[in-house]
């Protein structure tokens, strides 16, 4: 533990440049109904799409079929938006959707899915990390977002790894900003008490 | 600054963890646990999990998705894509024209009509309809050629994407009477393998998007009286008289 004075700032404010990485033609409203500027969309956001539908279902083939799902239903919907929609955030909400449909039908599928889903490595947290010790750590944190009631894995994840706003995820999850950030809230403390112990051994 | 209790310190970590708060608020929260060992207990581990959250969300940003998505998407798409047909309205000696063709090939000739009218035929086969001679000229070319009497064969691609099976086939096989020579609706509806379908070989050619050049003009019936014909049969006459063909009034 410890860490020393001013480096602490650094740590808080790493985050807020996610967000900026929003990228894409995202802000153009008008004709809007050619393939390019779909395409534009799909090249824009298609990774963190994909990442975030991968870590909500946690299996890359899963995640190929949804993140396509995603996209086609989006190109579906795409000529009858109005106005200036904030694009990023509609995707993520057909994304989660989408996921949420796929989830609950593997729900009342049987337990072999879920035998699959198990037996699957999760892909993410591999050999990109070299310290076995964190990248264990770094597994099981992601396992126990996986374990996180629905709402607030929704809200955790598109808070803390997509850096959407509590009014975007409060649209996608059908709730208030108030609902929205305290769902995000209850997942890290959660998370900050599963791993009390750990997180206090591994320094900083 | 504004000075924080122990509690107002602890209820602040989730928020500092997602990255909620702003530097005022978080020097706030420093200048608590500079003198309080139990809150920075709890706001070090907290940013010890923010630290490892960062770090999954790193790998998650660098985790492109497999390259197959992207380009089996943009397949999909096409798929389901309005796709685009050229047209220009051109005058024949057999009145207005319009000529309409995808990329595909020449998939209408429409005799006069109204702009309105092409539309809903296009509409009604998922077409969008963009006026584009160029694209079109390759057709006209061949029909000009054919109605000053220089051409006896098309060599065009043809689009049947439009229609049903059943007139595709009555249409192949009409498209291989040639130039000059005259069929009956029977011949077609044997040489199609259905001997009993002569009513539905002449509602099928009927229904032809491509006059002209699939020759419907050149069926007639068995009993050698010319038939009917979508343009009118002022056109029938006019495209067999083209091509040298004296026909017993019918």
């Amino acid at each position: 533990m410890g860490g020393g004075g001013t480096g602490r700032f650094h740590i808080w404010s790493s985050r807020g440049s996610y967000k900026q990485e929003a990228h894409g033609p995202g802000g153009r409203g008008e004709g809007v109904t050619d393939i390019a500027t779909f395409e534009g969309l799909v090249a824009g956001h298609q990774a963190e799409i994909y990442a975030y539908i991968l870590r909500m279902v946690r299996h890359d083939g899963e995640a190929q079929d949804l993140c396509q799902e995603t996209f086609l239903r989006a190109y579906r919907a795409f000529g009858g938006l109005q106005g200036e929609p904030n694009y990023r955030a509609w995707l993520y909400r057909i994304a989660t959707n989408t996921t949420l449909n796929a989830l609950r039908q593997r729900r009342s599928g049987e337990r072999a899915i879920e035998t699959l889903a198990a037996s699957q490595p999760v892909a993410t947290v591999d050999e990109q990390v070299e310290d076995l010790e964190r990248r264990t750590l770094l597994t099981r944190i992601e396992a126990a977002i996986h374990e996180l009631p629905m709402k607030q894995r929704i809200a955790f994840t598109q808070r803390r790894f997509a850096g959407l706003s509590y009014a975007e995820i409060a649209e996608c999850l059908g709730t208030t900003e108030e609902a929205a950030r305290a769902n995000v809230y209850q997942a890290v403390r959660k998370l900050r008490a599963q791993f009390s112990a750990e997180l206090s051994e591994v320094g900083l | 600054m504004k000075e924080l209790s122990c509690d107002e310190v602890v209820a602040r970590v989730p928020a500092l963890v997602v990255g909620d708060l702003d530097a005022s608020e978080i020097a706030a929260i420093e200048w608590h646990t500079a003198t309080c060992e139990e809150c920075a207990e709890e706001v070090d581990q907290g940013r010890a999990l923010s630290l490892l959250l960062d770090d999954l969300s790193a790998l998650h940003r660098t985790t492109e998705p497999p390259d197959g998505i992207l380009s089996r998407l943009q397949e999909r798409l096409r798929a389901e894509l309005p796709q685009t047909a050229a047209y220009e309205r051109v005058d024949s000696p057999l009145g207005p024209l319009y000529v309409v063709a995808t990329e595909r090939g020449l998939c209408r000739i429409a005799y006069g009509g109204s702009e309105d009218d092409l539309a809903a035929w296009a509409g009604k086969h998922g077409l969008q309809l963009v006026h584009d001679a160029a694209a079109v000229r390759p057709y006209l070319g061949q029909l000009r050629e054919y109605f000053a009497g220089k051409r006896q064969q098309f060599d065009v691609p043809i689009d049947l994407s439009a229609v049903t099976p059943f007139t595709r086939r009555v249409l192949e096989a009409t498209a291989t009477v040639p130039f000059g020579r005259l069929i009956t609706y029977r011949d077609v509806a044997r040489q199609i393998g259905q001997p009993g379908a002569t009513r539905a070989v002449g509602n099928a050619l009927g229904s032809n998007p491509v006059p002209i050049v699939v020759p419907c003009h050149r069926v007639i019936r068995s009993d050698g009286t010319i038939g009917g014909y979508t343009g009118g049969l002022q056109i029938k006459w006019h495209l067999l008289e083209i091509e040298g063909v004296t026909l017993a009034t019918g």
